[in-house]
């Protein structure tokens, strides 16, 4: 039994679960004492409902630094669909018609990153700092008069606002479901071993007869549409914004990530621990908010744990 | 890679130049701007251009160290923020200017080769660490900055905001003589030579006994230092300091200089008067599309596509060189 135990804790996987498991566990016990609704069915609505789009984010955000890559651009494009959406229900499109519209224009642009990354052999880091940066200005070009608020079909509002069996908010069934579907097609196709190998060795992969470019070109245009997805829900669950809206949370996405086990030079990492990571940084933040830590110490404990987990993933693979 | 370049004429050594082109730009956006609006070309205005381009100039060339060795550094912003925030207190505290200056340059070194030490020590990568790094920092300085500040020692007002002999703004001064002296560095001087080996070749850099990772280090505690300089021209430019109110952009616009300045993200590529040219470029930009009454927040959205733009151009260019 404890050769056994001690067999599953050598693998590096397994033992970022067991880690982030216990981190799990010792931050609820020790935020429920400061307050006890924080363990309760009802501030797990409201946890998961806030930490859905950000983790929907990381959920394709860990492929794409799987393979060794990296999205900056998404809370940009995030905040950007979320305009489009409204404003397109503003001028009267029904809301089945602005869905499909916003996403293709989020794929679009995820394309756009695909296409400088994968077939011209830009940096990823430079040219997503751009779309980041154009798009979020083309959010305050659009703002101009105000925040977006107010839509003619109220049905809207169900995305953000409902509830599975009364108590699962729609976009965390939404995320559970995403990670399912990527979690099948990476064990079930040569899709999880592909990206793994590219993150590895791109050359060796290209070699070897992956498709690297084709590869790269779908992941980043994928993790457009997600973006607009979880734009698309925040504007639903807020029912209006602002320009600024998705700022840093790119940020967020990539400590999950980071956290959750991903190595930040790819190849290395699973969706589930990626999936930890996320629940982690959610509770941990809904938690610091619990007890009034300012947003200030927020974001240095943030940046602290994204140095300590690549420093410890550093360390381990020595 | 210098003693293979055939002699060539003077002409055609300032046509191929990495500097031609944002000169070029330059001129055009200039041209442009003046057809525009007739307040462009005014001396005031051309004044209050350069004396803009003076902070983001320093700080693209602190930016361009990083790249031109194939690195990137988010964290700028952060770290103006911070100095500029201990700048305030020390400036509220009556400290005499000079020794303000040394703390500022210091603690910019000081953060710098931190960061330095953790992507060379560690081999971590530098888009996290600074990315983590940026986060701290921006926590400290708002910790540290709980109410503006505004009084600054005279010294500092006259650098940042008054003219010398009438005719230059002090500010614009300092960010040549900076940029002169970076400049003669890096082209004259056996450190700069290795810092374009590293980016031009980085193994071929460890193999002909260049010390790359303690060079890389000492590049962001320089980067640090400048970008302590910098906090001085920020403070006595605007005579008010916020920590939530600095810095949030400013990797974009860095970027942006760096790309027009002709430097290459991939490293090896790139030269400090190129970099002027940018940083005039993107000032031009900002005071122009103002000018133009256009909407302030086009800029941000203009200055996304410019990087995109010049991502684009060298990309073209590197097709034609093949």
């Amino acid at each position: 039994m404890n050769s056994k135990l001690r067999n599953a804790l050598a693998d590096y996987n397994i033992r970022r679960y067991f880690i982030l498991l216990f981190i799990l566990a010792a931050m609820l016990i020790g935020f429920s004492f400061k307050s006890p609704v924080f363990t309760t069915i009802s501030n797990f609505t409201n946890v998961t409902a806030k930490f859905a789009e950000i983790g929907l984010l990381s959920a394709s955000m860990s492929l794409v630094i799987l393979t060794g890559n990296i999205d900056l651009s998404v809370g940009s494009v995030m905040c950007f669909s979320a305009f489009v959406v409204g404003s397109l229900m503003q001028a009267g499109m029904p809301i089945a018609g602005a869905i499909i519209l916003t996403l293709l224009i989020a794929s679009g642009i995820g394309a756009i990153n695909g296409a400088f990354i994968a077939y011209m052999d830009m940096q990823p880091v430079i040219v997503t700092l751009g779309t980041m940066t154009a798009f979020r200005g083309l959010c305050y070009v659009m703002k101009k008069g105000g925040p977006i608020r107010g839509f003619p079909d109220e049905s809207f509002y169900n995305f953000g606002a409902g509830r599975l069996f009364g108590f699962i908010p729609y976009s965390f069934a939404l995320l559970c479901l995403v990670f399912l579907g990527l979690f099948v097609l990476m064990k079930a196709s040569r899709f999880g071993m592909d990206i793994k190998a590219i993150g590895n060795n791109e050359v060796a992969a290209a070699y070897s007869g992956i498709r690297v470019r084709a590869y790269k070109f779908l992941l980043f245009t994928f993790n457009g549409l997600i973006a607009g997805a979880a734009g698309i829900i925040i504007l639903s669950r807020m029912q209006g914004l602002e320009a600024s809206l998705g700022d840093g949370y790119e940020f967020d996405a990539i400590t999950m990530c980071l956290l959750g086990g991903v190595s930040i030079q790819g190849g290395k990492g699973t969706l589930l621990g990626t999936f930890l990571g996320i629940i982690v940084i959610g509770y941990l933040k809904s938690g610091m908010n619990l007890v009034n830590i300012s947003a200030f110490y927020q974001s240095a404990i943030l940046g602290v744990i994204i140095l300590l987990s690549v420093v410890i993933g550093s360390i381990e693979k020595r | 890679m210098m003693q293979l370049k055939a002699r060539r004429s003077p002409l055609k050594k300032i046509l191929g130049s990495s500097s031609f082109t944002p000169f070029v730009t330059l001129l055009l956006l200039f041209a442009l701007f003046s057809i525009l609006s007739p307040r462009f070309s005014m001396m005031w205005n051309i004044r209050l251009i350069v004396k803009q381009s003076a902070i983001n100039g320093i700080l693209g060339v602190a930016l361009f160290l990083i790249v031109l060795t194939g690195g990137i550094d988010v964290s700028i912003g952060a770290n103006l923020s911070l100095i500029c925030t201990l700048t305030g207190m020390m400036g509220a505290a009556n400290v005499p200017f000079l020794v303000i200056v040394l703390v500022d340059v210091l603690c910019g070194g000081i953060v710098g080769y931190l960061m330095g030490a953790l992507v060379t020590k560690l081999h971590l990568p530098d888009l996290i660490v600074t990315l983590a790094a940026k986060n701290l920092i921006r926590g400290i300085a708002l910790m540290l900055c709980q109410k503006s500040y505004t009084t600054f020692p005279e010294e500092m007002i006259y650098l940042g905001s008054d003219l010398v002999g009438d005719v230059v703004p002090a500010a614009f001064l300092c960010f040549v003589i900076i940029a002169l002296v970076m400049g003669v560095i890096m082209q004259r001087s056996k450190f700069g030579k290795n810092i374009y080996a590293i980016g031009g070749n980085p193994v071929g850099a460890v193999q002909a006994g260049i010390h790359v990772e303690r060079t890389r280090r000492k590049l962001y505690a320089i980067e640090g230092m400048l970008v302590g300089m910098a906090s001085i021209l920020y403070c006595g430019m605007y005579k008010s300091v916020l920590a939530s109110k600095i810095g949030a952009d400013t990797v974009n616009s860095l970027l942006a200089i760096v790309l027009l300045g002709g430097a290459s993200m991939s490293g090896g590529n790139g030269k400090i008067l190129g970099i002027v040219f940018g940083a005039l470029i993107m000032a031009v930009v900002n005071n122009g599309m103002i000018l133009a009454k256009s909407t302030d927040y086009w800029i941000t959205a203009l200055t996304g596509f410019i990087i995109l733009a010049a991502m684009l151009l060298q990309f073209v260019q590197k097709k034609r060189h093949q």
